[in-house]
């Protein structure tokens, strides 16, 4: 009881429930922008958490990505562009709302939506982090190796056109990640003489030049100056409530949608894009009335809005409570943690409970917060649409370089990321995406600690296989890496469906 | 095609760099690295081959481009010339006085502007961008950004 009242304590302040609100607004704004990812949003306002404290910073982090999810699916029903990927379900039947007439209708469903799923996902995280953080508090290194291995692999599958080729983003990023003094050996290695990189390439600044500058260099070569056009709405009395009501009468719609994104968010490498689609797909499957999909009906708003609404606790519960970041978004979030000192992984919930258990309590209001603050943001939103892309390109980039010098006050640190951004920038021309090589690069360092341990028990007399393979969690997660490499040639019937649906 | 083998050629060149610089260390600081760099190696030569086995069963012709225009000299060319340019100044030239001509410049390559008024417009809101990030980072974050010799 003492340690839920001060876990209260710490997370209900002025300044707190303030940082919260400001990061579900501001990450909703930003990311109703086309072309501005939540990964982006993320990575372009961590540099502005430093001087936070660790708690106040992670809430803001979390109430932006939140927001951020949500904010995808406003441009998706007002111009038919999706914010981010995530958003690209709800174009399906937010936009022939918006046609019909019917816009803010499809803006409160899809806050209703996103908030509803949210508060289901903060829900699972608050039940299930802790919970499979104690379970892995038991792993020993081969262990911990097997699940980096599994996130590795089923990233490398999920996130590239070319499996292969995923692979390849993902073994260059754990190669990068070798640079600097190795975690047992000590050596220094692939520095070439520059003291900077002895304490390894600084991941945030990589972060933000992996998901800021390939993007940004994207939208400069499209030809629109603006993103979208003037759009307006009226607005009408009593929408909300008869929302709320259609929702309500849906239940099974929404736990079902609120669930998959769970799944989806726990999942490596799937993002809030798929459990969009996946629920809405389900909401087809599931209707009586199918063929009305796609014309404009309710249902297909809140299916996906859900599911990328919960999606955002599922993606959360692997990084708290493994260390292993599932959806790029999270992958910036690890970038958050360890600027505070704090290494993401079942430790977390013991040495760091001041801080995780507010940050959960907190990511549950902002969900909450969301329910309010999406019935005024999309009248925000459909003016930001229309800023002209040659401010807001040099904007980001400008941010991108301020972000990464103010790391550590050093202009290394923004040479880093340029070059690595323009590295992301030529591999996505060779469709290596910037997911597995992020993964990679946080995954690299935690993946060697725990090799090399196991190599050592090896050396100090055990068998090889009595390491790696003498443990049924070992040999469960074995079998859990085949699966992931052998399964986009099982499931290619079914992403063909989904990809025509 | 030509494109994939040379990023191909270059990665498994990269990769054998990387194996030869930690091949000296010790077991605990080489392992790791060389197995990665075994791994990439692989992946890269089963991908290349993987393609050019599938060119040939397609029986398609190789189209030969110019690498680096096909890479670079699009219109993000020009934009990644003026990052490069922005933070090579950025020190020497000071925070201010660079990011002001870096959001301008590229700016007025995006829009394509030749009236004088939109130039007028565009750097006023590089000038406001520029310094109201100044003050938020200075003053609010205590983050002392490049002066440069102008100051």
């Amino acid at each position: 009881m003492e340690h839920i009242i001060s876990i209260f304590e710490s997370l209900l302040t002025f300044q707190n429930i303030l940082f919260i609100i400001v990061g579900v607004a501001g990450g909703a704004l930003i990311s109703s922008l086309p072309g501005l990812t939540a990964t982006m949003t993320l990575a372009l306002i961590i540099p502005f958490t430093f001087s936070m404290n660790a708690t106040t910073s992670l809430l803001l982090l979390g109430g932006l990505y939140v927001g951020a999810i949500y904010g995808s699916a406003i441009p998706a029903i007002l111009i038919n562009t999706p914010g981010n990927p995530s958003g690209i379900a709800t174009t399906f039947d937010g936009y022939p709302l918006n046609k019909k007439g019917e816009t803010e209708k499809a803006l409160m469903a899809s806050g209703v939506g996103s908030s509803t799923g949210g508060i289901i996902g903060a829900i699972a995280l608050l039940f299930l982090a802790p919970l499979l953080a104690s379970v892995a508090l038991s792993f020993g290194p081969p262990q911990l190796f097997w699940i980096t291995v599994f996130a590795l692999t089923i990233i490398g599958t999920l996130t590239s056109q070319s499996q292969l080729r995923g692979f390849i983003g993902g073994a260059i990023g754990v190669l990068i990640g070798c640079v600097g003094i190795a975690p047992i050996g000590g050596d220094v290695r692939y520095t070439f003489g520059m003291w900077q990189l002895q304490g390894g390439i600084e991941l945030v600044s990589a972060l933000i030049g992996l998901f800021a500058i390939p993007q940004v260099l994207e939208m400069v070569k499209e030809e629109k100056i603006r993103i979208g056009k003037v759009v307006s709405y009226k607005h009408k009395k009593g929408v909300l409530k008869e929302v709320i009501k259609y929702a309500l009468k849906r239940p099974y719609l929404m736990i079902r949608s609120a669930l998959i994104g769970i799944i989806i968010g726990i999942k490596p490498g799937a993002g809030g894009n798929i459990a969009g689609i996946i629920s809405y797909n389900e909401a087809v499957r599931w209707s009586k009335e199918p063929e009305k999909f796609g014309t404009g009906i309710l249902d297909g708003v809140l299916a996906p809005d859900t599911a990328t609404g919960s999606e955002v606790g599922g993606s959360l519960i692997p990084l708290l409570a493994l260390g292993i970041p599932s959806a790029p978004p999270t992958a910036v979030l690890i970038g958050a943690l360890l600027s505070h000192g704090m290494i993401p992984g079942p430790e977390l919930f013991k040495k760091y409970s001041d801080i995780v258990y507010p940050f959960l309590f907190g990511f549950l209001i902002a969900n909450i917060a969301l329910f309010f603050l999406a019935i005024y943001l999309p009248r925000i939103s459909s003016k930001l649409v229309n800023i002209p892309r040659y401010f807001l390109i040099p904007t980001i980039v400008f941010l991108c370089v301020v972000g990464s010098y103010s790391i550590r006050n050093s202009i290394f640190d923004v040479y880093i990321m340029v070059i690595i951004g323009l590295l992301g920038y030529l591999l996505k021309k060779f469709d290596i995406t910037a997911a597995p090589l992020v993964l990679g690069l946080i995954l690299g360092p935690i993946m060697e600690k725990a090799l090399i341990q196991s190599m050592l028990l090896v050396k100090s007399g055990e068998s090889i296989g009595e390491v790696f393979f003498g443990n049924a969690i070992s040999i469960a997660l074995v079998l859990l890496c085949i699966l992931a490499l052998i399964w986009p040639f099982i499931s290619k019937k079914h992403s063909l469906i989904i990809e025509e649906k | 095609m030509i494109r994939d083998v040379v990023f191909a050629i270059l990665l498994i060149v990269a990769s054998v760099i990387g194996y030869i610089k930690v091949e000296n260390l010790s077991f605990t600081s080489s392992f790791f690295p060389e197995m990665v760099c075994v791994v990439l190696t692989t992946l890269v030569f089963i991908d290349i081959t993987l393609r050019i086995v599938k060119r040939i069963i397609k029986k398609q012709s190789i189209k030969k481009k110019n690498l680096f225009i096909d890479l670079f000299a699009d219109k993000a060319g020009v934009a990644i010339i003026l990052i490069l340019l922005y933070i090579v100044i950025l020190k020497d030239l000071g925070f201010i006085a660079s990011s002001i001509l870096f959001i301008g410049l590229l700016s007025l390559y995006i829009k394509k502007v030749s009236r004088v008024l939109d130039i007028l417009k565009i750097f006023t809101f590089s000038f406001l961008v520029t310094l109201f990030f100044y003050f938020i980072f200075y003053h609010l974050f205590n983050i002392q950004l490049p002066r440069g010799i102008i100051s």
